[in-house]
């Protein structure tokens, strides 16, 4: 016994320790079955580890083994937002050319004795002393130098300045060249709307040539006269932002907002005949 | 002969590509990106560029070619850069083949000045006939001087091996 304690006595310490730890951590936990707890205080880490490791293996056998599913499933999900990004862009589109049609039947129902055109616009000039741009649409369309230029809603933009078979210019009603006869449709007063290189740069035109006894205010809106036969009368030229009076002091003039957004036009609409309404 | 003739029709491959890619760049892309209001003119000093590189004669066929394309892509009907592009690449490549160095200072120096002389031509009927802002117009020259600048390095950058070695 003596023998057997000397070569294991320091096992049998550690054993006894290991026991009683067991036994004190099993009776601090609470358990009532002492025995089970220590079994089970015993096998946890040894059950922790064994577990972490056969999940990793799950992972990595479900990922080796589902993987070209996934990718599969990725490629058709990927095609599938593809097609509805495409959709919705299609639907997009087709809601804006629809609502453009919309407002161009009314305007084309107000005006029945016009002839237009539609054109797409295709670049702006490349000049920085004018305000224009080119549209899909030449003499071919049966588009002639001076027609009247607007949009789907009836709003001016402009006037062919330069066709040719397939494409024209045209000048906008900002552009230093620019002259139209306008009425203000409140009062009846009568002005000339014309281009002025800065306020081109700013998108704003000059209503000038106003009557002394101007009663212009801010809001009013600014339609076409019809004089000069260029552009029928009563189109919608713009609202008066605000007027001012010449550096002389002798005349007012007011700046004009165009109704007409310039600057993002997709599609124009060529007035190439109206007849007396 | 024979060798004479290879080169013409080299020079003619590698500059129409050229003259288009200006083109397009000035009309169709930097037509709607103004900067201050002005847009850049490109064709002028890629023509500046060729002048330089490429002698007199090129200069001013390049500018010829290039005035006429300046001229449908700023829709006007006058030959305004026609006659000052040919004018130009013909009196730059006798300046640069004579008493100018070759280099990108001269080089800008050259650019500059035609671009502020077709500023002032552009200008001149606003100037002097419809009594436009004058502040307005001499901003928007400046603008467009600038901008038109920026295109000198890659210019400079993309003719300058076609001058030396064909």
């Amino acid at each position: 016994m003596r023998e057997f304690i000397r070569k294991n006595g320091i096992i049998v310490v550690i054993a006894a320790l290991l026991v009683a730890v067991i036994a004190v951590s099993s009776i601090v936990a609470g358990g009532s079955d002492a025995a089970g707890g220590a079994v089970n205080t015993l096998v946890r880490p040894v059950r922790g580890f064994m577990s972490g490791v056969v999940s990793h293996f799950e992972r990595l056998y479900g990922y080796m083994y589902g993987y070209d599913i996934l990718e599969t499933e990725n490629g058709e999900l990927k095609e599938r937002i593809a097609t509805l990004e495409q959709e919705y862009r299609e639907y997009d589109e087709l809601a804006a050319e629809n609502e453009r049609l919309k407002k161009l039947l009314g305007f084309s129902e107000e005006h029945a004795s016009y002839e237009m055109t539609q054109a797409a616009v295709l670049s702006q000039t490349a000049s920085s002393w004018q305000s224009a741009f080119t549209i899909s649409r030449g003499s071919a369309s049966g588009l002639k130098e001076g027609c009247c230029v607007i949009t789907e809603s009836g709003f001016v933009i402009g006037r062919v300045t330069s066709v040719s078979s397939s494409s024209s210019v045209v000048t906008t009603l900002l552009d230093t060249t620019s002259s139209i006869g306008a009425v203000i449709w409140d009062t009846g007063e009568t002005g000339v709307l014309s281009g002025d290189f800065e306020l081109m740069k700013r998108g704003r035109a000059k209503l000038a040539y106003l009557p002394d006894s101007c009663t212009l205010s801010p809001g009013d809106t600014v339609i076409t006269s019809g004089a000069g036969g260029v552009f029928p009368r009563g189109l919608v030229l713009g609202t008066v932002e605000r007027v001012e009076t010449s550096a002389s002091g002798t005349s007012d003039w007011a700046l004009i907002s165009p109704s007409a957004d310039l600057y993002n036009l997709e599609y124009v609409y060529v007035i190439t005949s109206f007849g007396e309404e | 002969m024979l060798r004479k003739h290879k080169k013409i029709i080299l020079l003619i491959l590698l500059y129409v590509p050229l003259i288009l890619i200006c083109f397009i760049l000035q009309a169709m892309v930097f037509s709607e990106l103004p900067l201050g209001g002005a847009k850049p003119l490109i064709l002028p000093v890629a023509s500046m560029s060729v002048a330089m590189h490429g002698g007199r004669v090129r200069g001013g066929v390049f500018g010829l070619f290039a005035g006429i394309l300046s001229d449908v892509a700023l829709g006007s009907p006058t030959i305004l850069f026609t006659l000052l592009l040919t004018c130009s690449g013909i009196i730059v490549g006798v300046l640069f083949e004579t008493v100018l160095a070759r280099g990108f200072p001269s080089y800008l120096l050259c650019c500059a000045a035609v671009l502020i002389i077709a500023a002032f031509c552009q200008m001149f009927g606003l100037l002097f006939f419809r009594g436009q802002s004058t502040s307005a117009i001499l901003t928007t020259a400046v603008f467009q001087t600038i901008y038109s600048l920026f295109f000198t390095v890659p210019m400079y950058l993309l003719t300058r091996p076609l001058g030396r070695r064909v």
